[in-house]
Parts: C-alpha cells; structure tokens; sequence
C-alpha cells in the first residue's frame, strides 16, 4: 500500500476529529449558556406569577389593617422596582426584598384575627405558597444549571469555546434567603 | 486480537463501574418499582390490588401517571424537595404531557405530599391537592389506617385527573362511595349535620322529660327515640374526627400536602 496515501489518510482523519470537536466544544458552550437563560425564564415566570398576587393581597390586608401604612408602600415599591428591572441581577435583588417584605407582610396578619379568617385572604395566602414552592423548585434548577455552566467556564477548553462565542462571564446564582424559605411557613 | 478484545472488555468494566458509583451517590433515592412503590410496607394487599386497577386504568385511558411511593423518612430533604428530585429521577407522566401526579407519605417523618406535574396543574390545582391531603388522607392517616388512607387519596387524585380527561374508570364510582365519602363533606355540611344531631337530641330528651310528668304510658317507646338520637350522634362523632384532622394538617404548611 502507498505509505504517503495512509498518511495522508490519517491527517484527514485527524483533521475531521479536531474539527468535529471544536465545533462540538463551540456548541455546547452556547447549549449550556441557553440551559442557563432558559432556567431562568423559569424562575422570572414564577417570580413574576408572585408579583401578580401581590395587589390583591395588599388590598385584602389593606381592609383590615389600614394603619399599617409603611409595610404598604414598600411592597409598593418593591412592586415597582421588581417591574422596572431589566438586568437579572436587578431582578434578582428586587425578589429577594420581595421575599423579605412578603414575610413581614404575613407576620402582620398575624396580629388580624379577622383577615387570618378571611376566605379571601385564605385563598391568596395558599397560592401565595404554592407559587412559593414552585420559585424554590425553578431557583434551584437555576442554579444547577449556573454550576454546569461555570464549571465549564473553568476548564481549559470550556474558557476557550466560551471566549470565542463572547459568552465568558460567570452566571450569578439566585441565592434563597433564609427569610424567603420562611414565607411559606406561617401558621394559624 | 484477544488481547485487543480484553483491552475493550477491561475498559467497558471500569466504565460500568463508574456509571454505578454516579448512581450509588444518589442513595436515598431508590428505583421505581411501578405505580405503587410501597418501600415502607404501608400498603394491604387488597388495597394494593384496588390502587393497581385504579392507576392502571387511568394510565391505558389518558396516560396519566398517578404514582404512589411510601417511604420510612425523605431525611435529609424536605418531603416537598425530595418529591420534585424524586420526580426529576423517575420522570413521571408523559413526555411532553408531564401529566403525572406524585403522592409521597413519610411514616417516620408523619408527612404526605401530593406532587402534579405542569400538565395536571390545571386538573388538580394545589387547592385540590390540599383538599385530598386535608379532608381525605389526613383522617384516616389519624386513625393509623395508613393503607386505607393512601387508598382514599390515590381514589380522589384518580377522580380529578379522570374528570380533566372526561373518562370514567371500572370501580371507580364504588371505591370512592366506599372509601372518600365517608370522609369527605364540606365544614358547612358538617357544621349542619351537628347542628341537626344537637337539636334532635333536645329534642327528644325534652320530649321525654316532658312528658315524664303526663304520660307514664309512653316511657318505652320515647326511650327508643332517645336511644336514636344517641346513635346519631355517634354518627357525628366520626365526622368530628375528620373534622379534627383539619388543624393537625395545616401545621405543616405548604400548599399541597403536609404533616398528620
């Protein structure tokens, strides 16, 4: 057999390998960077479900307890805040103070007999912990797929493929809060 | 050749190997066994047999998965986030329908969750889902009749997901005459139905006192109706009991299930 046709042969074959898995690495640093958006998108849903709740819940604690005032504007705002965001961060920042807010919110129905017995009031409270339990499912899917993504990030080929597709920056994790586990866990 | 065909072999061996040490790191999380995955040994086996029918009907109508798990403890996890990485392992209900819906019970822990997939979210909404733990599992679950209470509840989630489907299930009707009724009953019902017992029971000890003073005559037949006011409210008292379940329940928190 010709030795120069086996040889050449070989570089072809290696140049199709090297080829196949660049691309190979390219394209799973862009899956895994959508795997992150898409986890995402996921948790802002839900988020934003949360936020749907929340003027009808004010409204129904605003009619038994009017005086207080403060805990009301902040949910306002945060409300607001959460709305105007547009970064992930700065939806991320504006949740965890709704986590925060929410919690303090429900501690007040505690001091309202009559709104705790509330239908209204009752049936918000529970999907409020509905939704509750679904951020906690998603943000964690999140951040299972922000380890996939950043330990990628981190090996030697992962920094290359995923500085030649200019996706190479960490994914934040969304943090739970020890206040936002508590939200749910409100007792009568 | 051989020695290639060893080389292969050996390498095949670690590589299974490998595969089983990843999956021995999820202890905790066992493999399904069917629809019914009585790992605690909670479950009679007429009960069993009933819940096979149920599910295995419900799945060859709809393809709705209805899986039953028991299991001793879901330590170190929440029986809500055990539930959902449970469900991420075993992948229940239909791809691109997720129409499975998950009951898990503790024993050790004294917890039960209801899971439902996207797909029968809208079918059995978390409302439901408490309600079926509530007024369903959690008073049989309170008499220790773990078997019949898992009977009952996998009996109502069947229910809900044959209705989004609009199908009816062979022993369907029955089980849930027999098993969720008696149970079953809004607190208004209930409410009424004490009321009813509590006026009948003036009713007649008055009747009968009353009439001590009269007529000496009808002493027997009164006592009689005494007596039928007293089995009444015998009646009562095992609502009372499910009624009672209502405040173990919601200690647990959560939208769709809980301790009991």
């Amino acid at each position: 057999m010709n030795k120069g046709l086996l040889v050449l042969l070989i570089v072809v074959f290696i140049i199709i390998a090297a080829g196949g898995w660049f691309v190979g690495g390219l394209n799973r640093a862009v899956v895994l960077d959508e795997n992150v958006n898409q986890a995402w998108a996921q948790v802002e849903n839900q988020l934003q479900r949360r936020n749907d709740l929340i003027p009808n819940l004010v409204s129904t604690v605003k009619g038994y307890a009017q005086q207080e005032k403060e805990i009301f504007t902040e949910v306002t705002k945060l409300r607001s805040d959460w709305q105007r965001a547009k970064t992930r961060e700065k939806k991320m920042e504006a949740a965890a103070g709704m986590d925060n807010v929410l919690s303090r919110l429900l501690l007040v129905a505690e001091n309202y007999p009559q709104l705790k017995s509330n239908q209204n009031f009752l049936t918000l409270q529970s999907q409020l912990e509905g939704t509750e339990n679904r951020i906690a499912v998603e943000r964690r899917r999140y951040n299972e797929t922000v380890a996939v993504f950043n330990a990628y990030r981190r090996t030697v080929f992962g920094s290359l493929f995923t500085t030649i597709r200019g996706i190479n920056r960490p994914a934040e994790y969304f943090a739970a809060e020890e206040t936002a586990r508590a939200v749910p866990r409100v007792e009568f | 050749m051989r020695s290639t065909s060893k080389i292969l072999a050996i390498l095949s061996l670690i590589i299974l190997c490998c595969l089983g040490s990843l999956d021995a790191e999820e202890t905790g999380f066992p493999s399904p066994r069917g629809y019914i995955n009585d790992f605690a040994n909670l479950i009679d086996a007429n009960d069993y047999q009933s819940i096979n029918s149920l599910v295995m009907g419900l799945e060859q109508k709809t393809t709705a998965e209805v899986v039953v798990v028991t299991l001793k403890t879901t330590k170190p996890y929440d029986i809500q986030d055990y539930s959902v990485r449970l469900w991420e392992r075993w992948k229940i209900g239909k791809a691109g329908k997720d129409n499975g819906v998950l009951l898990l019970v503790a024993i050790e822990d004294k917890k039960v969750w209801i899971t439902t997939g996207y797909g029968l979210e809208g079918a059995i909404p978390d409302a439901q889902a408490s309600k079926v733990y509530r007024d369903i599992i959690v008073p049989y679950f309170k008499k220790g009749e773990y078997s019949k209470g898992i009977l009952a509840g996998t009996i109502a989630l069947v229910d809900l997901a044959a209705r989004e489907y609009n199908v009816s299930i062979d022993q369907l009707p029955a089980l849930t005459k027999q098993y969720v009724e008696p149970v079953q009953g809004s607190s208004l019902a209930q409410f009424l139905e004490g009321l009813f017992t509590l006026i009948f029971f003036i009713l007649f000890f008055g009747f009968r006192m009353g009439l001590f003073g009269f007529l000496l005559f009808g002493r027997g037949r009164r006592r009689g109706g005494y007596w039928y006011g007293g089995g009444l409210s015998g009646t009562s008292g095992g609502f009372g009991g499910g009624f009672g379940g209502f405040g173990g329940g919601f200690t647990g928190g959560g939208g769709a299930g809980g301790s009991w």
